[in-house]
């Protein structure tokens, strides 16, 4: 036994047994867990429908909360794969219990998409606003057309940008579960052997096979990075900023990026969590594991707080009627107790829980605080997007905000949409975990391969093998 | 691919002290050209103290240009030291060892230079003395504290103090090898400064914690340092293109870009200069470059986003500055080679590892990378003094003088002469932080091949 806790030796074989043994089989809490998540994603879709019918798709103030559902949804569950991306990039020993668990996130991309449609709806298009979609001043400064806008902006990017998104999340979910499922093929019965059968698509793991593998899972890996940057940034400006006059916020962008690597961390580290207490998979689950993320998720909440305050201050100084405008309405006026909420859970509460290496060091710790990361970040994206989608239609062509609109609190089915659709994830990521290993067994199997322990001087330690 | 070289400990005292212990006769001719040139930009301040600030090519509206360019440049350079040391020594990073010491000494002397640039460039140095610090409490003067030029002091000393201190304690145990190697009047002046190191479990143990205490709240100040700089630029609201969100995290990023790249081309100049061929090696200058690779590419969507709000605005100034930027001469032709020369030909170099492993190509890739990142703080300041705003009655291009040009060449020529003189009395490369890497290498069997290994805490 380590001081970690962990014990050191799993044989290869043990594990895959255990692994394939738990896969088999469909416990009665998970199946009621099933149950549950699909009533309330049923009555989400109630809740969508009775939205629809009741208030229609002119005035964007009655989806404000569907669209801050929307931005949570690819925040968290959209940006979770990106752990297993960059963890695999730097090569980290401790990713290898985790990388599977962040990845089955991408089915979630799915019910994101589909949920992100009726947003194009409310959105009007670029002409006769700010948008990203370069428009250039009457008179042109730049000797262009006075009205340069792309075709189809912002919509018709902004879609396929999500779509590709989610394409290439789910691309790299299959491609990285291809050796896993080789082995079910080869040691599952039944539906189960016939499943890995189609997915595992002729793999033999010959060398070649394995080149080629690793040379894709690196190169989604890092179409994913760019895509996921590229729908956070595309959706808060245009789903968002650019929906109230004046607000004109270049870190936005990159703030909201650094929120979804956030969110992705603690909604990995949150499941892993889950998994392991419900799971019973202590065995293979470490504190190590907890550790290594709580590092970074304690950087990157501190960034969180690093990018917001870089904004403010800008705002702060500038106290011009545009600025002042947007700090009433996002953070002083309205929805001000929404926004001090969201600091606590964003910022102070993590910062303080992972702040404390005993508490880094723990299995407790690091999901606590990720647990306050993503409810803040749902505190957060109310605040931004039901501000946002409360300006009304005739003010956004405005270069200021004259008028803040007042809180728009949310009613019963606001309530159905958020939790409806927040379970709908949960709903589709456990039934993603019966079709696919919750473990990405073929690195586990590396990882087992490249650790030992040996004795050094008067002590043991462990020699973990760096491969190029 | 690893190319682990295997050192005795003393082969590693050999080779890292020879500098120290007997310096070549290059060393010294290198030494007085560079002191030659330090010379002139010494001559030249003092001409332009004394002459006054009408010598170089300021003007109103463009109040800050060469000197404040440069400095923007060498608090740049600076935050290589902790983005290199203390996150890799943090994060436990085994190809580190090597680069770490170089990269907090070049922290340490760019801070210095740097700070002496906007007290040159105000023409009257001492007047900086009540601009920056509340002492003239008699005569009513104070410093307004809500400006973030009165930052800038407080967050660069802090920066200086807890960087020099970083340097200090990863130099102790060395310090100690070199007291015991040392005779006469230079035994006594290293036995003063190791601090009675003897290398007892408890000293390392202290040491290691100061390491990682020092690394861990120097981390904050790096941020904080470029972000105060940039703050002198963006809060204000009369000068187009500087009232930006982004510039405190825009300027960081850029920064730890351009201080990598001379981490770069500094350790790669070490390899050369004191034959380190063993110490310095491919697989460590191809690791920096996969992270310049990821560094520079989070730099250029912090760049996109600054200029793509920019047009967002649909603000004619801020339009036409941007149109003066790219289009009007002579700025359209700095802009062409800072987007060429700060990204797009050494990033795209690096994506080929025969790039990142060769020492010639990934020198020239870094200079750059400087080249272009200095450009970039150019055309921040001048373009948008030099056009022709709302709150300004004039408006006039802005040429250097030769003073200027000598300043900031001679500042480039400082700052090697000061690592150059360091290294003759301390060894650039942390020895102790070697001969660990020796000690903790190990190797795993998997069938028939052998995988480089590393012994490791838990």
């Amino acid at each position: 036994m380590h001081s970690n806790g962990h014990l050191a030796e799993v044989t290869e074989e043990e594990f895959t047994q255990d692994v394939l043994g738990r896969h088999a089989t469909t416990g009665p809490r998970y199946r009621r867990l099933m149950w549950i998540t699909g009533l309330l994603f049923v009555m989400g879709i109630a809740g969508f429908v009775l939205r629809a019918v009741t208030s229609g798709f002119d005035e964007r103030e009655p989806w404000g909360y569907f669209a801050a559902t929307v931005a949570f949804l690819i925040t968290t569950a959209g940006a979770a794969p990106v752990v297993a991306v960059a963890l695999r990039l730097v090569k980290a020993h401790w990713r290898r219990a985790m990388t599977r668990i962040a990845e089955m996130y991408a089915a979630v991309g799915v019910l994101t998409l589909l949920m992100f449609i009726p947003l194009l709806f409310l959105v009007p298009s670029a002409a006769g606003r700010r948008t990203l979609w370069f428009q250039d001043t009457d008179p042109p400064t730049l000797g262009l057309h006075s009205s340069l806008i792309i075709p189809g902006a912002p919509h018709v990017w902004v879609t396929l940008q999500i779509a590709l998104f989610v394409l290439v999340s789910l691309a790299l979910l299959r491609l990285s579960a291809r050796p896993d499922m080789a082995v079910l093929r080869a040691r599952a019965s039944g539906r189960l052997a016939a499943w890995g059968r189609r997915m595992s698509a002729g793999w033999l793991g010959t060398q070649k096979q394995w080149t080629v593998f690793q040379v894709g899972v690196g190169a989604l890996g890092a179409l994913f990075f760019i895509m996921l940057i590229g729908t956070v940034t595309l959706y808060c400006i245009d789903f968002g900023m650019t929906l109230v006059p004046g607000w004109r916020d270049s870190i936005f962008a990159a703030q909201q990026s650094v929120n979804a690597l956030q969110g992705g961390l603690a909604t990995t580290v949150l499941t892993l969590w889950l998994v392991r207490r419900y799971g019973k998979l202590e065995k293979y689950i470490h504190m190590e594991h907890f550790w290594g993320a709580s590092k970074i998720l304690l950087a990157l909440t501190l960034l969180w707080f690093y990018f917001w305050w870089s904004a403010f201050i800008i705002f702060w100084y500038g106290r011009q009627p545009a600025e002042q405008a947007v700090l009433q309405l996002l953070m002083f006026g309205p929805y001000r107790y929404v926004f001090i909420l969201a600091f606590v859970f964003c910022f102070i509460a993590p910062f303080l829980t992972l702040l404390w290496n005993g508490v880094r060091r723990s299995t407790w710790g690091p999901p606590l605080a990720s647990a306050f990361i993503l409810i803040g970040i749902l505190l957060d994206k109310t605040r931004l997007y039901v501000a946002a989608y409360s300006v009304p239609n005739d003010e956004i062509t405005a270069h200021l905000l004259e008028k803040v609109p007042p809180t728009n609190y949310p009613d019963i089915i606001d309530l159905m949409m958020v939790v409806g659709a927040i379970s709908g994830a949960v709903f589709v990521y456990l039934v993603v975990a019966r079709v696919i290993p919750v473990f990405s067994m073929w690195e586990m199997t590396e990882g087992i391969r490249l650790r030992a322990v040996r004795p050094f001087l008067k002590t043991k330690m462990v020699v973990l093998g760096k491969p190029d | 691919m690893q190319e682990r070289v295997t050192l005795t400990s003393t082969q590693i005292n050999t080779d890292l002290l020879r500098n120290v212990l007997k310096a070549p006769l290059w060393y010294w001719l290198l030494m007085g050209f560079l002191a030659s040139i330090t010379l002139a930009g010494s001559i030249a301040v003092g001409f332009m103290v004394n002459k006054g600030l009408g010598i170089t090519g300021l003007n109103r509206p463009v109040m800050w240009g060469f000197l404040i360019t440069d400095f923007v440049f060498w608090i740049g350079i600076s935050h290589a030291g902790v983005m290199l040391s203390a996150i890799l020594r943090l994060s436990k990073a085994e190809w580190r060892r090597p680069a770490t010491r170089a990269s907090e000494v070049l922290t340490v002397f760019s801070l210095m230079i740097a700070a002496l640039h906007p007290v040159i460039h105000s023409g009257r140095p001492w007047r900086t003395l009540y601009w920056a610090f509340p002492y003239d409490f008699s005569r009513g003067i104070f410093p307004d504290i809500r400006s973030p030029l009165i930052w800038d002091p407080a967050a660069i000393f802090t920066y200086l103090t807890g960087s020099t201190l970083f340097v200090i304690v990863a130099l102790v145990p060395d310090l100690g090898v070199i007291r015991d190697r040392t005779t006469g009047i230079r035994h006594h002046i290293y036995s003063l400064m190791a601090m009675g190191w003897r290398g007892t479990p408890r000293q390392w143990k202290l040491q290691t914690i100061a390491g990682f205490l020092l690394s861990a709240l120097l981390l904050p100040v790096f941020v904080s340092v470029h972000s105060i700089v940039s703050w002198d630029f963006a809060v204000q609201i009369g000068v187009e293109g500087w009232h930006a969100t982004i510039f405190a995290p825009y300027f960081v990023i850029g920064a730890v870009f351009s201080g990598v790249s001379a981490v770069v081309t500094m350790v790669i100049l070490m390899r050369w200069m004191f034959k380190w061929e063993a110490y310095i090696r491919a697989e460590h200058v191809d690791a920096l470059g996969r992270l310049l690779i990821a560094i520079g590419t989070a730099w250029l969507f912090f760049f996109f986003l600054e200029f793509s709000m920019a047009l967002y605005s649909l603000e004619d100034q801020e339009i036409a500055l941007r149109e003066m930027q790219v289009f009007t001469w002579p700025y359209n032709m700095l802009f062409l080679v800072f987007v060429v020369t700060g990204y797009l030909f050494p990033v795209t170099m690096w994506l080929f590892r025969g790039v990142r492993r060769n020492l010639v190509l990934m020198l020239i890739t870094s200079l750059s990378v400087n080249v272009g990142m200095w450009l970039e703080r150019f055309l921040i300041i001048i373009p948008s003094l030099a056009r022709k705003s709302p709150l300004s009655f004039d408006w006039r291009s802005y040429h250097p003088s030769i003073v200027e040009i000598t300043i900031v060449l001679s500042a480039f020529a400082t700052v090697f002469l000061l690592l150059l003189v360091f290294a003759k009395v301390f060894p650039l490369i942390p020895l102790f932080d070697v001969k660990e890497g020796q000690t903790l290498a190990d190797n795993v069997q998997i069938g028939r091949k052998s995988v480089p290994a590393l012994r490791v805490e838990e």
